[in-house]
């Protein structure tokens, strides 16, 4: 057993050709040889050319090494052979030198990493506190700035300020304010603005929450740490590894779903895992720069044992992975709707700025309703689902009840997955 | 939430010109309007968040009825990918192929065939199984399918009640299609169709009144009945050929204008030729195909008897017959016979037709002409013709292949376009996967 599927090797396809091209690269036909072993597996790929390919895959992360020239990651190569490890397709053997080498050099490359690390200075505490004294002003200034908007605008009227302009505008003086996490709310107001039937409940909301934020940005010396942990994030002044120091989990995590978005240049993949016996739910955050890969990629549908430790927070979610070791993937988890919103209400009551959070409705079906789709569960209640009709799970599971995963928003969930009968099926 | 409602309104119109809602609600330190306005929305926007409500009342979708079909779980990988590359030959193949093995087509593949073009959606129809069609409904796709094959009866009232508004390419088409399920109780239907004004209506009518123990067939036989006869004489035979008159051929029966310069009782003898089965001469001379074929050969009705029963041949789908004929016959007087008999022969006389002709593009063509798969022998020989062939384009060979001819793709095309090779090699590679998804289940 691999612990891989070919519906998780094919999740990691940078796109739909890559995907498609692993595909038929996974025939045999294609390879000269392969091998596997408990952390890795090989492979020599037939190509144009008179020398075949050489790829090799690293199981722990994974990561991927190929020498044919594409620059696509990871490579039609590199999927081809996995999914032929996923189905079982390749013998155990001992690595060849050329694979035994590349692994070599990647744990030399990490031991180095780590030594760097340890062995890096202490920075000058004082230049370090100026520094950060001297950018908390400037946010300072900046939300000062974005107020006096807000309040220009109440002052007018949404309907007098329809033009998206204005918001980008300010949105853009969130940046250079160093205050991303207030630009991206900026811009998804202005963008909301007269357009739907409840545009006006949607975006006086959101111009509510960031109100609320500036003042919470203002006293924040006065607020409980973790909370102020909360408010930074918002504000989008970003975490430092080094500085995680939460709660550590060892367990057993089954990643239950993802959803990636793209904002700007930047690809941001969130991956939503649950504790087997903890019970507990965590969020992994990857980023990706103009389509490069990304630093960890966690398919649905995989289980790793790990300790993990948690960002601080007043609602500790966000994760860092630690040493991972596949295990077999078993879903559990969800509730009926009330238990879940009482939960979701808690969420918001601790850490009222958080816009998503996961939600599992156990014994769940589907329905619709003037083209709006429904997440029903056990008790007859219906939750709206964001996004178009979700065929796909129509197709797989037949409207049989089943559980179903996804991003609450505060007024729909977005599936990412559902379990049942049927199996487990990544939306 | 009224209070929010309110609150939205306030500050879609400005608060400059109403002021927000009374400052009793919450107590909230501003001395501004705009600002109260401001946070009161953000924390009704919190407790609205964190008090959603879920809607009652909702009716789930019905679920799919229980599948008792067995499902072709491995095929989602090669279907996705037929699917993906535009591959449609390869899927009708496949639907056929599940059809015949009672299978049906897994869960996961549905949505990519129910987004298909109306024709491929009709050919993998019978691989939905009950998911699929159940999906389809719920979905609202449409399944073109052949009305006829599901229930003749309906279809042929149908027929019958539009024929008049119908122009006579649809009746042409609607009659061909009574060749589903067909049975007697389409004759009277048939014999009407048979007297249309247009040709091709009648052609198509009688071309199916002769499949079955209709009063027409029976005017056939009867019109038949001693036109040929066999002289024997000390050391040979002769067939003695009588055509009918004119005006003795059924009614019914569609009559040529011209053929070959055939005079009127020969291009008679023509038209009962093409519409009479084969066999009926067999038994009235007592010969085999190939004898009665050279006898003729000598007769003054020699054309007009081999193009009959060339159209017989293919009509009543006779191979003997073609095979014979092919053997036989002279063909030269005849445009187009070769051709229809290429459709019809043995794949043993095609093959041995083909290596007699050598390795040229005709070989090419008449293995397209014939549009049917290839024996491995047959595959294996058009490979190496095709090979010969650099600028010819080979696409439409790969769907009649035999697997067996994969691995001389696999070796240097001398001349070719790397396309092409590359083009042959993933669809075979895929035609095999598809096909093994049946099999190794």
């Amino acid at each position: 057993m691999s612990g891989w599927t070919t519906e998780q090797v094919l999740a990691l396809a940078p796109d739909a050709s890559s995907a498609s091209a692993g595909r038929e690269l996974s025939s045999p036909a294609k390879w000269v040889s392969a091998g596997a072993n408990e952390g890795s597996v090989w492979g020599e790929a037939k190509g144009s050319g008179t020398r075949p390919y050489q790829t090799a895959i690293d199981l722990g992360e994974p990561a991927f090494q190929c020498s044919c020239p594409s620059r696509k990651f990871p490579c039609k190569h590199a999927l081809g052979l996995f999914i032929r490890y996923a189905q079982g397709e390749i013998r155990a053997s001992e690595p060849p030198d050329w694979v035994t080498k590349w692994l070599d050099s990647r744990s030399q490359r990490e031991a180095k990493r780590a030594e760097k690390k340890e062995a890096k200075p202490e920075a000058d505490p004082e230049a370090a506190a100026k520094r950060s004294e001297k950018r908390w002003d400037r946010i300072l200034s900046g939300l000062e700035e974005c107020e006096a908007f807000l309040k220009d605008v109440a002052g007018q009227g949404l309907l007098a300020t329809q033009s998206a302009r204005s918001w980008d505008q300010m949105a853009a003086r969130m940046v250079d304010a160093q205050a991303p996490g207030v630009a991206r709310k900026l811009k998804s107001i202005g963008a909301k603005v007269g357009v739907g039937a409840d545009w006006a409940s949607t975006v006086a909301g959101e111009m509510g929450s960031v109100t609320l934020l500036i003042e919470a940005a203002r006293r924040l010396d006065r607020l409980p740490e973790a909370l102020q942990s909360d408010v930074q994030s918002a504000l989008g002044i970003p975490l430092r590894k080094e500085s995680i120091g939460g709660e550590r989990i060892l367990d057993v995590w089954d990643v239950l779903g993802q959803s990636t978005e793209i904002e700007d240049r930047i690809t941001v993949c969130r991956s939503w895992l649950r504790a087997r016996g903890a019970g507990r739910y965590g969020m992994h955050l990857a980023f990706s720069v103009a389509g490069q890969p990304f630093d960890v990629r966690l398919a649905p549908g995989s289980a790793f044992a790990a300790e993990v430790e948690y960002f601080p927070s007043a609602w500790p979610m966000r994760i860092h992975i630690h040493d991972r070791e596949p295990v077999p993937f078993e879903p559990r988890g969800g509730a009926d709707w009330a238990a879940a919103e009482t939960a979701l209400a808690n969420v918001l009551a601790a850490s009222p700025w958080t816009e998503l959070a996961p939600v599992c409705l156990r014994n769940a079906v589907l329905g619709v309703e003037n083209g709006q789709w429904f997440a029903i569960d056990e008790q007859g209640r219906g939750i709206a689902i964001r996004g178009g009709a979700p065929w796909a799970l129509l197709a797989a599971g037949g409207n049989m009840p089943g559980a179903f995963f996804g991003e609450w928003d505060g007024e729909r969930i977005r599936l990412l997955s559902a379990w049942g009968s049927w199996g487990f099926l990544p939306l | 939430m009224k209070e929010f409602l309110d609150l939205a309104t306030t500050l879609q119109v400005g608060t400059n010109r109403t002021p927000a809602a009374p400052s009793h609600f919450l107590a909230i330190e501003e001395t501004s309007e705009e600002k109260k306005a401001l946070v009161l929305a953000g924390t009704l926007d919190l407790m609205r968040r964190a008090g959603s409500e879920a809607r009652s009342g909702i009716e789930a979708l019905a679920p799919a009825p229980a599948q008792e079909e067995r499902i072709a779980k491995a095929a989602t990988g090669p279907l996705l990918e037929a699917m993906e590359r535009g591959f449609s030959e390869l899927l009708v193949e496949w639907g056929q192929g599940a059809a015949h093995f009672d299978l049906v087509a897994p869960h996961s593949a549905l949505l990519k065939m129910l987004d298909q073009r109306p024709s491929i959606r009709q050919a993998l129809a019978p691989a939905l199984g009950t998911r699929g069609w159940w999906l389809a409904e719920v979905m609202g796709v449409e399944i073109p399918v052949e009305a006829r094959a599901v229930d003749p009866a309906p279809h042929r009232a149908n027929l019958n009640a539009e024929w008049k508004d119908l122009d006579w390419k649809e009746r042409a088409a609607g009659v061909r299609l009574l060749r589903d399920g067909l049975s007697l109780a389409d004759e009277p239907f048939l014999i009407t169709a048979a007297t249309d004004k247009r040709k091709e209506v009648r052609e198509a009518a009688v071309a199916l009144l002769v499949h079955l123990e209709s009063q027409l067939n029976r005017e056939i036989a009867l019109a038949a009945r001693g036109v040929l006869s066999v002289e024997r004489k000390l050391l040979s035979k002769s067939l003695a050929v009588t055509p009918p008159e004119p005006e003795s051929l059924p009614k019914a029966l569609p009559r040529t204008a011209s053929y070959n310069n055939l005079g009127p009782k020969a291009l008679a003898l023509f038209d009962l030729t093409r519409f009479t089965r084969p066999t009926v001469w067999l038994t009235q001379t007592g010969l085999a195909p190939d004898q009665l074929i050279s006898l003729a050969e000598k007769s003054e009705y020699a054309v007009a008897l081999v193009a009959g029963w060339g159209e017989a041949s293919e009509r009543f789908e006779d191979q003997a017959w073609a095979d014979a004929l092919f053997q036989t016959a002279n063909m030269t007087p005849h445009t187009g016979l070769f051709g229809s008999l290429m459709n019809r022969i043995s794949e043993p006389l095609f093959e041995a037709h083909m290596r007699n002709s050598g390795q040229s593009e005709g070989t090419l063509t008449a293995v397209l002409l014939r549009n049917k798969p290839l024996s491995p022998g047959l595959s294996r020989l058009a490979v190496e013709t095709a090979r010969n062939s650099a600028n010819y384009d080979h696409r439409p060979l790969a769907t009649m292949l035999d697997l067996s001819a994969l691995p001389l793709l696999e070796k240097p095309w001398e001349g070719s376009r790397d396309a092409i090779r590359e083009h042959w090699r993933i669809y075979l590679d895929l035609k095999k996967r598809l096909l093994d998804t049946l099999i190794l289940r």
